[in-house]
């Protein structure tokens, strides 16, 4: 097995309209899963089209396995497979012949060997019963999956998948975090999302992402281990949210079976009818968010 | 809710960029059309008329601006993907639909109003003539917007939003306003729409058809204002009735209809449904499937490079050649280039068809192709760069390790693939008509080439276009600037926007700069040449862009273009580098040689170069005019033709005679604009001031030159022309075929005004004064003879050693010496036998011969060898021409006759008469189909009144002056219009006046008019078609012998070398020789503007005992003419007119000649048979704006 590294250093993207998307990521990344989570805006999408060569950062520098991929983004694209935060495909051309297209654009010009791998992918993403499909015809569910096997072809050691489950039906996601999981340990996987869970199913890394700014980045396992015996739950009644807020560390509020409950952060009980709580990923990343947007306050003031 | 929706509907076209794109473009075009457009003499440039004609025309140009912005508007939802949002917010169809196809409409109406501020704008900016300026009438464009521009708009955007409801495809709505603009065009072209037609008028019938069914109503308004006089112009709105008004409400209620029923089947439904595949969850349990498994790839060598780009390039052309849009596309274009190919093989109200060669097919879709060609460019080049970012395919696309090179290539093969697909399929259809018509042979080769020469120019366009999409972020700003640039570099308008040098405007179509020139003689001439250079150029410039397209190629997201910019260097690459420096210094060296060829080789000129200089010829030599000069009265030259080389050199010498009564000190020599002088002589006189620029040598005397005398003067000059400033059309030296009219361009005395700027709105411009009123007037010449040089022919002698290459035949006048080969050239001479008018031509080709002897002169007939068939039609023509003349008019002077045809790089005549030679070009005659009894032989025609010049112009050569005309061209009408009758008949010869008459009465509308006996050199609807209807008429009036014996009496009192003679002189002899009470009726023919209006009513019958039939019925004349004031004066009559009864089998039972002396007139006829209609003119020998009403069925 071939270990994979991949380094941004300081990678800052300001769009022409004045948007300072990223500033200054900087990451280490090795074989495995690794998940990206941050809110809708925070730069995700921004950042993973930098890796993949499809922009240019400002600043900052991008080595995969030791080479500058953003001087020599060739190297970049022969390794990577990228499956887009959404996609459209050509009317009126077959999931199988579409595969063998940019099996072309990837490289493999071995005719036997594209043949072997398109269907190996399409069996593999359970999509051989409708390869001779027209794409644009695919649920929204085998069009990820499509997506997927696309990302696969050739020999990447770099996949990454942007926002791959959102809309997709509980059953869907299942079947994607498991396709996944298959290629994720011998290569690396950037998984970028806003949900959580995909993040707590899959990831053995992680990082959070917000406001253009990597905010943390551990194990899941560290991070909830840290945090550990400081959240505390509590049922409210809602008119009184606003008062919690204000009072005490609010880590998140929601409804479970039209009761409001809340968690909040605090190194001791906070008060009565607190109980602690076994800590979540959720908890560890609505903290991380609170705390930086608190910190971004005190600044401001 | 509505207003609302409006208003955000509105909202959103007044922010898109295309609405003022669009409307900028209408502010342009109005300002342009106007200051540049339709002008006529003594119309206001905001006559009510020539608002009518601008906004009337440029409705058909709104299609292209409603397309733009109905395709935005229409299909915006589901270009951002919106549809289903707004599908489903709770608006209902009526309200969505209504605020769509309004907000569109309104749109388009407000980009309209521009167009009316353009005209505005150049009606009272300062390059407007002020003297041209009518009052302003808010009514005139009120009434003229809301009787073209409203139901033509309300009629596109139907058309329009029924074709997006239906189709919901973008590509869809362009094609379909490119459909409804060409199919409007070519279906006017094709039914020979009065608004098109320019040679050949459209019968009346097809007149008021089109006025019908035209659906943007110009024909309409063609048909309602076509005889309207000047005053009529600038005064008279257009009445909506009649033809008029029921096209507009036709075409009102189609629209409203379509509108209906678009509404009706449109429906919320999705234009793409995603359907969830069926037996999704169907898991395929199959063991021999292969899993999945890594593989190897190669993305360095040459093959990944041609893998890729043959599976791109597969994609590309799928998704061409697979839509829907590019089977219209096809459609359209195979649609209208077989209407134009059939159309360009019909016979004409003029013509025959023509026999189809390889040439004139190829000609015909050279013309019509490169704007098509250009516009697919534009469109699809905007639509196919941008088409994996629309169906957001981009990312996975471009993040593949597919080089730049690939896609690029891949694009542009796929893209040029679609014209150059359009060439072979009209090459095909232009062969199938070959086939089909079976005239001459296929020119494979001559096919061949035009795909080179069709295809090269929109190569070099569509890198541009490349370029220009991958520089400009947005699809539509790259489209408008792609088409900006065509207009600018690759088509023939570019002139308009003041790129003339051919140095910019490298990719115009081959034929701007040729001219339109080609000949079965010489092909396409030199002109392919600098054709090859430009497109050397060009393809140097192509390859530039692409390299450059290639680095700044928008892959993924990065469509900032410094952020592009910057990566130049490194994606550019040491090859890229290279290949730029290769294009570039390609680009230096070929641009360099043109620039050399055009500034330095030839004397290159703007136009606005060309005025001054004309200008400035006029102002400082024009004074010149009345300086005595000598006159040439001897001439001896050697003409030695280079035509391979295009070019000529003439020594000679002239004896010149100072025939006035005084002795001369000093001479003004001149030498024509296009020739080089080299050398020239006088002798015992030195020149004092030479000013090469002008051509102007003031030569003075060493003793003075006395009365009577004679002097020798030498000259040797030559002339040529270079493929790239392209040819005169009479100094038409060619590889073969050329034709001279070389005398032009001999050294001449005094002041020669035909090198004077002549567009009288030019003058204008550059305060010249007016230059129609130069001839002299009758008055003037009679007064004083002496001093118009009115009273002596000036013929002259010469002698002519022409030399030309080896393998071509040189035809001059005059009578053949010697022909011999010497030095491998061919040297003829020739020799005046008899003193002959200084006017001189020369053709020289390679040619086929054919001779005969017929009372004792000898014929021959020099043609080319592929347009053998005609030539036994020519020799009748020539032998019934030959018989009519010295039968009627006296002897042919010369010993030998020669018809000789010409290339059709020379333009401007049909054929041409010279002493004892015709020169005739090749495309009108020789080229037809004369097998079809039924339609004009034009080839006759035109012999019999070539032939007619030997006597008149001639024999009878009157001094340029008021009415000269008459006695030249109008007797060669009339001598043409006597041969045809006895050799075609009645019905062929009236059909052919018939044409006459309508070019007379549309083109004499548009100034103060000149009676007969008065008119110029600058009135052909008068001098040529007024005088084949007058002749006519006189002939019908006082009979063919007797006019025919005036005519003798004329030639034997005036021919050389007696006194030229004036249309007075003529006039003279009518009136002495006729009855006087035919007078009244002559002088209405040549001394007044007289039109008629007769007609038939109340016809009643009644049977009389002896069972033969009574008609009654009242005769109305009306006769009169219209002053420039529009005042309608009416004139006394006394007129002949005849009134024929048919009966019902179409038999002419009675025909008599009725004289009339008022307007309302009893008539009481008897006929022997039951009579079924009563004409009255049955043979149109009136003039006359309304026949329909000359003839009535008996009740």
């Amino acid at each position: 097995m071939h270990m994979n590294s991949l380094v941004l250093q300081n990678i800052t993207k300001i769009y022409p309209n004045g948007v300072n998307a990223l500033k200054g990521v900087s990451l280490e990344l090795g074989n495995g899963m690794f998940g990206l989570l941050g809110p809708n805006g925070a730069g995700k999408s921004t950042l993973m089209r930098t890796i993949a060569a499809l922009q240019s950062p400002n600043e900052g520098r991008i080595f995969f396995n030791g080479t500058d991929t953003i001087r020599n983004p060739q190297f970049m694209r022969n390794k990577l497979g990228y499956l887009p935060q959404e996609f459209g495909v050509y009317p009126k051309i077959s999931a199988q012949d579409l595969l063998n297209h940019i099996a072309v654009l990837k490289g493999i010009l071995n005719n036997t060997e594209r043949r072997k791998q398109v269907e190996g992918l399409l069996n593999q993403t359970n999509l051989y019963a409708h390869r001779k499909k027209a794409v644009s015809s695919f649920s929204g569910g085998m069009r990820q999956r499509f997506g997927i096997a696309l990302a696969l072809l050739g020999n990447p050691q770099l996949i990454i998948v942007d926002e791959p489950t959102a809309g997709l039906d509980p059953e869907e996601r299942n079947r994607f975090h498991n396709l996944l999981s298959e290629i994720g340990e011998q290569i690396i996987v950037i998984l970028s999302t806003h949900i959580v869970e995909d993040v707590s199913d899959l990831c053995p890394q992680m990082a959070i992402l917000n406001d253009g700014e990597i905010v943390c980045r551990d194990s899941p396992k560290t991070l909830m281990k840290q945090m550990q015996g400081k959240v505390w739950r509590k049922t409210i009644r809602k008119e009184l949210l606003n008062q919690y807020e204000s009072s005490h560390l609010l880590i998140s509020s929601k409804l479970v079976m039209g009761e409001r409950i809340i968690h909040v952060y605090a190194n001791e009980k906070p008060g009565e009818d607190f109980y602690p709580v076994s800590v979540q990923l959720e908890d560890v990343y609505f903290h991380t968010l609170k705390l930086q947007s608190i910190r971004k306050e005190e600044v401001a003031c | 809710m509505l207003g609302k929706l409006l208003f955000f509907e509105l909202r959103f076209q007044f922010r898109k960029l295309i609405f003022w794109v669009v409307a900028l473009g209408f502010l342009f075009f109005g300002f342009m059309l106007t200051l540049y457009g339709l002008k006529l003499p003594d119309v206001n440039t905001n006559a009510p008329y020539m608002i009518a004609y601008s906004l009337s025309l440029s409705s058909i140009g709104c299609v292209f601006a409603i397309t733009f912005l109905a395709a935005s508007s229409l299909l915006r939802d589901q270009d951002h993907q919106m549809q289903e949002l707004v599908f489903v917010t709770p608006i209902t169809k009526f309200y969505f639909l209504t605020s769509r196809f309004l907000g569109a409409f309104i749109a388009a109406l407000s980009a309209y109003i521009f167009l009316i501020a353009g005209m505005l704008l150049a009606v009272y900016s300062p390059l407007q003539d002020a003297d041209k300026l009518g009052s302003f009438q808010l009514m005139n464009y009120g009434w003229n917007f809301f009787l073209f521009a409203l139901p033509n708009m309300l009629l596109v955007s139907a058309l329009l939003f029924f074709i997006a409801t239906l189709i919901r495809n973008r590509m869809a709505i362009y094609l379909g306003g490119l459909a409804i603009y060409i199919g409007y065009i070519a279906v006017s072209l094709f039914s020979g729409a009065p608004w098109m037609a320019n040679i050949n008028p459209p019968s009346a019938e097809a007149m008021a058809l089109a006025a019908k069914i035209d659906p943007f109503g110009i024909s309409s308004f063609y048909a309602q204002t076509r005889y309207w006089s000047a005053y009529e112009q600038n005064t008279k709105l257009l009445v909506l009735e009649g033809s008029f008004l029921l096209n507009r409400l036709l075409y009102f209620s189609f629209s409203i209809l379509l509108i209906l029923f678009t509404y009706s089947i449109f429906s919320f439904r999705k234009s793409k449904t995603i359907h969830k595949a069926d037996g999704e969850n169907k898991v395929v349990k199959n063991q021999q499937l292969q899993s999945y498994q890594s593989t190897t790839t190669t993305i360095t060598n040459f093959r990944f490079f041609r893998k890729s780009f043959f599976s791109l390039l597969k994609i590309e052309l799928h998704s061409i050649y697979k839509s829907f849009t590019f089977l219209l596309l096809l459609g359209l274009w195979l649609f209208v280039i077989g209407i134009e190919l059939f159309s360009e093989v019909q016979e004409h109200t003029r013509t025959s068809a023509i026999l189809v060669t390889s040439g004139q097919l190829i000609m015909t879709i050279m013309d019509v192709f490169p704007v098509f060609g250009i516009l697919t460019i534009v469109f699809y080049a905007g639509e196919q760069l941008w088409r994996n970012k629309l169906i957001k395919f981009d990312e996975l696309n471009d993040v593949t390790p597919a080089t730049n090179y690939a896609r690029l290539l891949s694009k542009f093969i796929g893209l040029i693939s679609i014209p150059l697909l359009m060439i072979f399929l009209g090459n095909g259809i232009a062969i199938a008509l070959q086939l089909y018509k079976a005239h001459s042979a296929i020119e494979w080769g001559l096919y061949g080439i035009s795909v080179y020469y069709l295809g090269m120019p929109l190569v070099i366009f569509l890198a541009i276009s490349i370029l220009v999409q991958t520089i400009i972020p947005s699809k539509y700003v790259g489209m408008a600037v792609s088409f900006f640039l065509a207009l600018l570099i690759a088509s023939p308008l570019s002139t308009l926007m003041g790129v003339e040098h051919q140095l910019l405007r490298f990719a115009n179509p081959f034929t701007t700069f040729a001219h339109d020139s080609y000949s079965d003689f010489n092909g396409f001439g030199q002109y392919t040449q600098a054709f090859n250079w430009r497109m050397l150029l060009g393809l140097f410039i192509a390859i530039f862009a692409l390299v450059l397209s290639n680095a700044w190629w928008i892959r993924g997201k990065e469509n900032n273009l410094k952020q592009r910019l910057m990566q130049t260097e490194r994606v550019l690459g040491k090859k890229g580098k290279r290949l730029i420096l290769f294009s570039f210094i390609g680009i230096l060296m070929t641009s360099g040689y043109i620039f050399y060829a055009i500034n330095w080789v030839e004397h290159y000129e703007t136009r606005s170069d060309k005025i001054r200089w004309t200008k400035n010829y006029e102002l400082l030599y024009k004074p010149f005019k009345d300086k005595p000069q000598p006159h040439i009265t001897e001439l001896n030259a050697t003409i030695d033709l280079y035509p391979t080389e295009n070019w000529y050199e003439v020594k000679g010498n002239y004896l010149l005679d100072n025939k006035t009564d005084k002795p001369l000190d000093t001479v003004l020599l001149g030498i024509h604009r296009s020739v080089i002088l080299k050398d020239f002589a006088i002798d015992g006189a030195t020149v004092i001031r030479a000013d090469e620029k002008y051509g102007y040598y003031l030569v003075a005397f060493d003793r003075p030159f006395l009365p009577n005398e004679n002097l020798k003067m030498t000259f040797q000059f030559e002339s040529g022309w270079s493929p790239f400033t392209g040819h005169e059309a009479f100094n038409a030296i060619v590889d073969n075929g050329s034709f001279l009219r070389i005398s032009n361009y001999f050294p001449f005395f005094g002041y020669d005004d035909s090198q004077e700027l002549k567009s009288e709105d030019l003058r204008k411009e550059e305060g010249l004064p007016e230059r129609k009123e130069q001839i002299p007037t009758l008055e003037e010449v009679a007064q004083n003879p002496q001093e118009y040089d009115a009273d002596d022919y000036h013929f002259i002698d010469f002698q002519l050693k022409i030399s030309t290459d080896v393998d071509q035949q040189v035809i001059a006048p005059g009578q053949l010496i010697s022909e011999e080969i010497r030095e491998n050239r061919h040297v003829y001479s020739f020799k005046s036998t008899n003193p002959v008018p200084f006017r001189l031509a020369v053709a020289s080709a390679r040619y086929e011969v054919q001779k005969w002897s017929y009372k004792e002169i000898d014929f021959f007939i020099y043609y080319h060898p592929s347009h053998k068939i005609n030539i036994s039609s020519a020799k009748e023509a020539i032998i019934h021409a030959f018989d009519y003349c010295t039968e009627n008019f006296g002897p042919y002077q010369y010993k030998s006759f020669r018809y000789v045809e010409v290339s059709d790089f020379t333009s401007g005549f049909v054929a041409t008469s010279y002493p004892g030679v015709i020169y005739h070009r090749e495309g009108i005659g020789f080229t037809h189909d004369l097998s079809n009894a039924a339609a004009q032989n034009v080839l006759y025609k035109t012999i019999a009144h070539e032939f007619a010049h030997q006597w008149w112009g001639g024999q009878l050569h009157p001094k340029q002056m008021e009415g000269a005309i008459v006695l030249t061209e109008g007797l060669a009408q009339y001598t043409e219009t006597m041969i045809y009758e006895q050799a075609f008949g009645k019905e062929l010869t009236h059909k052919a006046l018939e044409v006459e008459m309508d070019s007379y009465l549309r083109d004499r509308n548009f100034k103060e008019e000149m009676p007969l006996f008065r008119v110029g050199y600058v009135d052909p609807h008068i001098a040529y078609s007024k005088s084949a209807k007058v002749f006519y008429a006189l002939k019908e009036l006082i009979g063919e012998k007797a006019l025919n014996a005036i005519l003798k009496e004329l030639l034997i009192d005036f021919s050389f070398p007696q006194v030229p003679p004036t249309v007075n002189d003529f006039l003279t002899i009518l009136y002495e020789k006729t009855e006087e009470q035919y007078h009244e009726t002559i002088t209405d023919l040549f001394k007044r503007v007289v039109v008629y209006d007769v007609s038939v009513e109340g016809v009643s019958m009644s049977v009389l005992p002896d069972s033969t039939f009574e008609l009654n019925m009242e005769v109305k004349i009306s006769k009169y003419r219209q002053d420039k004031n529009g005042k309608t004066i009416e004139y006394p009559i006394h007129d002949h007119i005849e009134i024929a009864v048919m009966s019902g089998d179409k038999q002419v039972i009675y025909l008599k000649s009725h004289r009339f002396e008022r307007m309302n007139n009893q008539i009481t006829i008897k006929v022997g048979e039951k009579p079924q209609s009563v004409i009255i003119d049955p043979m149109g020998i009136l003039i006359e704006e309304d026949q329909i009403n000359n003839k009535v069925d008996v009740q």
